[in-house]
C-alpha cells in the first residue's frame, strides 16, 4: 500500500498542505496500514471507501483537519446563469447609456464649422466645412435661413467660427437623455441585483 | 437511496463520531487501534467512509486531544483521546442517538412485527 500513502502525499503536496503535516499524516497511514497487513486485514477494511480513491481520501483529510480550505461549493447551474444574465444586462444597460450620451452631444442640427468668405461681392457667398451631419464631407453648402453667421470684415478671405442649422433633421437630444438616463438606471439596478445574488 | 450498503452508509454517517469518541473511552488509540475496537463490536467500516477524515475533523473541533508516543514494537503513533469538550458531545450525542432511535423504533417495529409474521 505504498503506492497508495505516496499518491496521498502527491495530493497533499500538491493541494499546499504543509511540509511536516504532510509527512506526519503520511506516516501515520503508512504505520497503520502497515499494521493491518501484517494481521491480514484488508486496506478497505482500515480505509472504507477511501482506499478505491487515493486523492480523494486525502483531500477529505486535510479538509477536515483544517489544514487546508474547502473549496467553495458550487453554484447550481441555473444559479449561475441567472447571475450572467443579470451581469449582461448591466452591460447592455451601459451601452444603451453610452448611445444616449452619444446622442446628446451630436443629436442637435445645430453644427458649428467654419467659413471662408470672399472678399469683394456685394452678397457674400460662403462655403462651408462641415465636420459631420448631413452634409457630404468637404463638399459645399449653402447656409440656409437659420443659420446665423457673424461676417467678418470684408476684403480678405478669413475662416470665422460660427453656428448653423445645417436642414430639417429631428432633434435627438430628448431622445439620448432618455436613452442615458435609462440605461444608467438599468446599468445600476442590474448591477446592485447582480452583487446581491454572487454574494448570496 | 437505493442499496442497503448505500443506506447503511447514510445512517452511520450521523453517529460515527459518537463512536470513535466512544471507543476512546477505553483509552487513548491510534487510528488503526480504533477500526480495531470498532470492528470488535461489530462495526466494521468496509465500504464506509474513512475514520480519518474524522478524526482531523474531532482534532479540528477541540473534540480530541492528541500525542505521539511508541506502539508496541513499531513507530511512534498518534494517539487520540476524547477532550472534556468531547466527552460533553459524547454524552449530548448518546442521548440525541438514544431519542431518535425510539422515535425510529416505534415507527418501523409494528412494520418489523407484521414482516415477521
Amino acid at each position: 500500500m505504498s503506492a497508495f500513502v505516496d499518491e496521498c502525499l502527491a495530493e497533499w503536496r500538491r493541494l499546499g498542505v504543509p511540509g511536516p503535516v504532510a509527512n506526519e499524516m503520511a506516516a501515520d497511514l503508512a504505520a497503520d496500514l502497515a499494521e493491518a497487513e501484517a494481521e491480514g486485514i484488508s486496506p478497505e477494511e482500515v480505509l472504507g471507501s477511501g482506499v478505491f480513491d487515493a486523492r480523494s481520501f486525502a483531500a477529505a483529510w486535510a479538509i477536515e483537519r483544517g489544514v487546508i480550505a474547502a473549496p467553495a461549493p458550487a453554484q447550481p447551474p441555473a444559479a449561475r446563469r441567472s447571475e450572467r444574465r443579470w451581469l449582461a444586462l448591466a452591460a447592455l444597460c451601459l451601452v444603451v447609456a453610452f448611445v444616449g450620451l452619444m446622442l446628446t452631444i451630436v443629436g442637435s442640427p445645430t453644427r458649428e464649422a467654419h467659413v471662408a468668405v470672399a472678399a469683394g461681392s456685394n452678397l457674400p457667398r460662403v462655403r462651408v466645412v462641415v465636420p459631420r451631419g448631413n452634409v457630404r464631407p468637404g463638399g459645399p453648402a449653402w447656409v440656409g435661413p437659420n443659420a446665423r453667421v457673424i461676417f467678418p470684415p470684408l476684403g480678405r478671405v478669413q475662416r470665422q467660427s460660427f453656428t448653423f442649422d445645417v436642414g430639417p433633421g429631428p432633434d435627438l437630444r430628448p431622445i439620448g437623455v432618455l436613452l442615458l438616463v435609462a440605461g444608467l438606471a438599468g446599468a445600476i439596478a442590474s448591477a446592485i441585483v447582480w452583487r446581491r445574488r454572487l454574494a448570496a | 437511496m437505493g442499496s442497503p450498503e448505500r443506506r447503511r452508509t447514510e445512517l452511520l454517517r450521523g453517529v460515527l463520531d459518537l463512536c470513535l469518541l466512544a471507543v476512546m473511552q477505553e483509552g487513548p488509540a491510534y487510528g488503526y487501534e480504533m477500526t480495531k475496537r470498532l470492528r470488535a463490536r461489530g462495526l466494521s467500516i468496509v465500504g464506509e467512509g474513512s475514520i480519518y477524515p474524522l478524526l482531523g475533523r474531532l482534532e479540528r473541533e477541540g473534540l480530541v486531544e492528541t500525542y505521539r508516543a511508541a506502539s508496541n514494537g513499531g513507530p511512534p503513533r498518534k494517539y487520540y483521546r476524547a477532550s472534556p469538550d468531547g466527552e460533553r458531545t459524547l454524552a449530548d450525542g448518546v442521548s440525541e442517538w438514544r431519542a431518535a432511535r425510539d422515535a425510529v423504533d416505534a415507527v418501523l417495529g409494528p412494520v418489523e412485527s407484521e414482516v415477521a409474521a
